[in-house]
């Protein structure tokens, strides 16, 4: 027995050591190549699906974009009007028609799928269908809807009709769709393209192709070295779900992980403790905002008994110290936002006037418009009505919450009573598209072309399939936004929109109070280059890992599994 | 068929029956409450831009949504009694395919969580119990009783921060690394037992506690029963008189094994979270949300028919274990 007790002894504490440590040593061959190198990235969620046309969230965007093109990449100053600043992707070029009412891309003819078929005209036509038919469950297919159809003359040519002129119908077309191969999507039930093979084994055209997907666990990307625009210059990718936000931060700073996005302020502090880890942000193309009910719950066709009026949106405008606010909440990694759009989308922000952070101004703006205080209560009212309203909360949002606390305690020093409803997302949605609250802390993802204000703001978006959920209406706003959406002159459309912006921070339908930035954590021995604010993983093929820096990981080179 | 024999199979008949009634209950009302919560899969989702109205009546009518409530039903318990559990549309998939997935992962750390907390608990507990109000007794009752006063996930977080960020002795999360497929066998399985290892101490740990203090208290009862006292004075070998008491202070043990069942489940969920362990009970949780009608209730199924097949297995245990339950 004591025998037996000596042997197992140290076969335990072997087991227990290599469990613990499995630490190889650095045996690899060093590698000198300018391409090479693995990222491992944590994913904030399992992507659903891998089909353009029904990626949704930021963690199957991230994937997908990465495995499929579009026509043409839009360029760094985002500009939509026309075709400028756009870059060649699955097009070589392309041709507008003398009227402006169709444009001719050929397809490279160097392009391959991923299978090595060739790419064809056929392929963007079919993309096309299945983006915009309501049977596929698209959500995209909206911002598609000013093509009327595509044809292909010839396998090399796919043309696109549009239904009217307008100066982003190139954007349309191009920034919205990604290319998938016609000839695996033959025969599909539009009702049921979620389930064909391609949403979980993807082929593409893109600098990176894809290898396999383990379900809840990983999916891996591998450069493809044959690619008509070069290989990407790492040599493999493996997103691994993390929905756990401490757990995915803990993977980054024990470098089980070379990236995560976004940091929150507080892993910012401890990134910055960290040496291996750099922190890289870009701007979020989002904002929030705490949007106010102009209309009566009870009755839409009446006002607001308390916020229908302008003067007491603008005195509880003045009464917050926004900087305060976003300092407190967002600390380095936000920003006072100025209107219904992000700065990034601003020629010029500081043309516009916001609403001052002005106290004792809110008080009398108050006083003037007949809200006071009485002896009895300290919250004001006017004709009976006392100056209260309820904050709808989106129960996930551990920031919106944090402002709204904020809020109504400054609220509360000009007489305004805040009620704080916390509700989980569902039910929050279905009350706002129901025009059941008072106010609500609201946020919008925006996206270049600035059609969210069309779709946000504007009269014709009250009620049906508008967004318009607070009844906010000015005429001088939506014929400005018109301008700005339609017009070729970029001076007019510049113009138009201060016009359009200033009207409706004027009007204070809302408070607007951050623009977020994304923070990312990445591994010190990356070299991003730029993170492209459409999205960091725009620019992943072109991520470096300087060979001096490369890790074991780094060194498994293009081999496939064993 | 004798009387006795009759009786008792007629018995685990009912009980059968009962575990059958559960589940239908169970899913019946899943059914119903989660469709009477605001949203549906189709719900605009927050802070994005809405899908016209137009569009989304066509997706609910693809799927069946836009029925009353009386027929979704009828045709949902048609096809979950042929084994069709319907199509999930958070994963765009079959439920059936989802639940292949993940199902086993949450087996796995379970079963593997339960059998540590059963062995491990009832050694302790019957050790403890026949040193009743020792130093050690006392020792490992405080520590018990602090594990089981600890929410899982937060000893979760606990044992990520300590082994994982402090030491660096663990993975953080998943079931294998990202590169698991370029490694050796060999360090593949090691590769499977680091991942495993913590949510499965932390899932142990209030489980064993658990076990531990009902082993105790059950065997410092048993070991003051007269019997005990006669099998000494009969000269039976003091590990002879604990066996003979241990097997006396087992039943109410097993009642807790019953009971462990769905408290393991809903652990599970919050370990299953924080270690990325891609099982059965965060992707409820999720499913919850997304309004995945018919991946929650097929959750529901399996969870309430575990409960309940965990419930029979105690009984069978408990009749096995105890001749007086035998008997009546």
């Amino acid at each position: 027995m004591i025998a037996q007790r000596r042997v197992c002894f140290p076969v335990l504490l072997t087991i227990l050591a290599t469990l613990l440590g499995c630490g190889g040593g650095d045996t690899a061959p060093r590698d000198e190549r300018e391409e090479g190198g693995t990222v491992v990235i944590a994913l904030a969620a399992e992507p659903a699906t891998l089909l353009p046309p029904l990626v949704g969230s930021d963690f199957e965007q991230a994937v997908a974009e990465v495995v499929y093109d579009r026509l043409a990449d839009i360029g760094s100053a985002l500009n939509t009007v026309g075709d400028a600043g756009f870059s060649p992707r699955l097009a070589s070029r392309w041709q507008w028609a003398a009227d402006s009412m169709s444009i001719a891309f050929t397809v490279n003819p160097a392009a391959r799928w991923h299978d090595g078929t060739d790419v064809t005209s056929a392929d963007v036509q079919r993309s096309f269908v299945l983006y915009t038919d309501p049977r596929t469950e698209s959500r995209n297919a909206q911002l598609l809807s000013n093509i009327d159809s595509v044809s292909t003359p010839d396998a090399e040519t796919a043309t696109f009709w549009f239904k009217r002129r307008s100066p982003q119908q190139f954007y349309d077309a191009v920034h919205h769709l990604f290319v998938m191969p016609a000839h695996l999507l033959v025969d599909v039930d539009l009702t049921q393209l979620a389930t064909v093979p391609l949403a979980r084994s993807p082929v593409g055209t893109g600098r990176f192709a894809f290898v396999s997907w383990t379900s809840g666990q990983r999916i891996e990307l591998r450069s493809d070295t044959i690619n008509y625009r070069g290989r990407a210059m790492l040599d493999r990718v493996y997103f691994v779900p993390t929905p756990d936000f401490g757990a995915a931060t803990v993977k980054l700073f024990t470098g089980e992980a070379d990236f995560f996005s976004p940091l929150n302020r507080e892993s910012l502090e401890q990134a910055s403790r960290t040496p291996s880890v750099h922190v890289w942000s870009y701007p979020a193309l989002r904002y929030l905002h705490l949007a106010f009910n102009l209309r009566d719950p009870a009755n839409r066709a009446r006002p607001h008994p308390v916020l229908g009026d302008v003067a007491v949106r603008r005195a509880l405008s003045m009464a917050t110290n926004r900087e305060r606010v976003v300092r407190t909440v967002y600390d380095s990694i936000g920003s006072v936002a100025i209107g219904p759009a992000p700065r990034v989308f601003l020629p010029d922000d500081s043309l516009l006037r916001s609403i001052p952070y002005d106290v004792a101004g809110a008080r009398a703006l108050l006083d003037s418009a007949g809200w006071v205080v009485s002896s009895s209560d300290s919250v004001r009212s006017r004709d009976g009505v006392r100056l209260r309203f309820e904050i709808l909360v989106p129960s996930v949002s551990v920031n919106r919450d944090r402002m709204a606390v904020l809020l109504q305690d400054q609220l509360r020093v000009i007489g305004a009573e805040v009620v704080l409803q916390r509700l989980e997302p569902n039910a929050l949605v279905e009350r706002t598209k129901k025009g059941q609250f008072d106010a609500w802390m609201g946020g919008w993802n925006t996206s270049p072309g600035l059609v969210g204000l069309r779709q946000v703001w504007s009269t014709r978006a009250i009620g049906g399939d508008g967004d318009n959920t607070g009844g906010y209406s000015n005429s001088t706003f939506d014929a400005n936004v018109d301008t700005v959406l339609t017009a070729f002159d970029p001076t007019i459309a510049r113009r138009a929109l201060k016009t359009a912006m200033q009207t409706i921070i004027d009007d204070a339908p809302a408070i607007w109070l951050v623009e977020e930035v994304s923070p990312v954590g990445m591994s010190a021995r990356i070299d991003p280059g730029v993170l492209p604010s459409t999205g960091w993983w725009h620019g992943l093929p072109e991520w470096r890992i300087p060979a001096a820096l490369r890790s074991d990981r780094d060194r498994a080179g293009l081999g496939s599994a064993n | 068929m004798t009387g006795p024999r009759r009786t008792r199979l007629s018995r685990a008949i009912g009980r059968l029956l009962q575990a059958v009634l559960v589940v239908w209950a169970a899913s019946t009302a899943t059914f119903v409450l989660l469709r009477a919560a605001p949203g549906d899969p189709y719900t605009t989702s927050l802070d994005g831009f809405s899908v016209p109205d137009s569009t989304r009546a066509l997706w609910r009518a693809q799927r069946g949504l836009d029925q009353p409530l009386a027929k979704q039903y009828a045709l949902w318990l048609r096809n979950a009694a042929r084994g069709d559990l319907g199509y999930s549309t958070m994963f765009r998939r079959p439920v059936r395919d989802v639940m292949r997935e993940v199902l086993p992962r949450t087996l796995l750390l379970m079963g593997l969580a339960l059998a540590t907390s059963v062995l491990c608990g009832m050694a302790i507990g019957a050790w403890q119990g026949t040193r009743a109000d020792s130093t050690g007794d006392r020792w490992i009752s405080r520590l018990s009783m602090i594990a089981v006063s600890l929410p899982e996930f937060w000893l979760a977080l606990l044992m990520l921060q300590l082994f994982v960020q402090g030491l660096g002795w663990f993975p953080a999360t998943g079931v294998v690394a990202a590169m698991h497929d370029l490694m050796s066998p060999g360090e593949q399985l090691l590769d499977r037992l680091r991942h495993l290892a913590l949510p499965w101490f932390t899932l142990s740990l209030v489980g064993t506690a658990w076990f531990a203090r009902f082993q105790r208290t059950s065997m410092t009862d048993a070991w003051r029963e007269p019997f005990v006292r006669t099998a000494r004075a009969k000269g039976l070998a003091e590990r002879g008189v604990r066996q003979h008491a241990w097997r006396t202070a087992l039943v109410p043990v097993i009642t807790l094994f019953g009971l462990l069942f769905p408290a393991l489940l809903g652990g599970a969920v919050f370990v299953e979270r924080v270690f990325g362990w891609p099982g059965m009970g965060y992707t409820t949780i999720l499913a919850v949300g997304a309004r995945d009608y018919e991946l929650v209730a097929a959750a529901v199924i399996v969870g309430s028919a575990m409960t309940a097949l965990g419930s029979l297995l105690a009984d069978a245990l408990q009749t096995m274990a105890d001749p007086r339950t035998r008997a009546s």
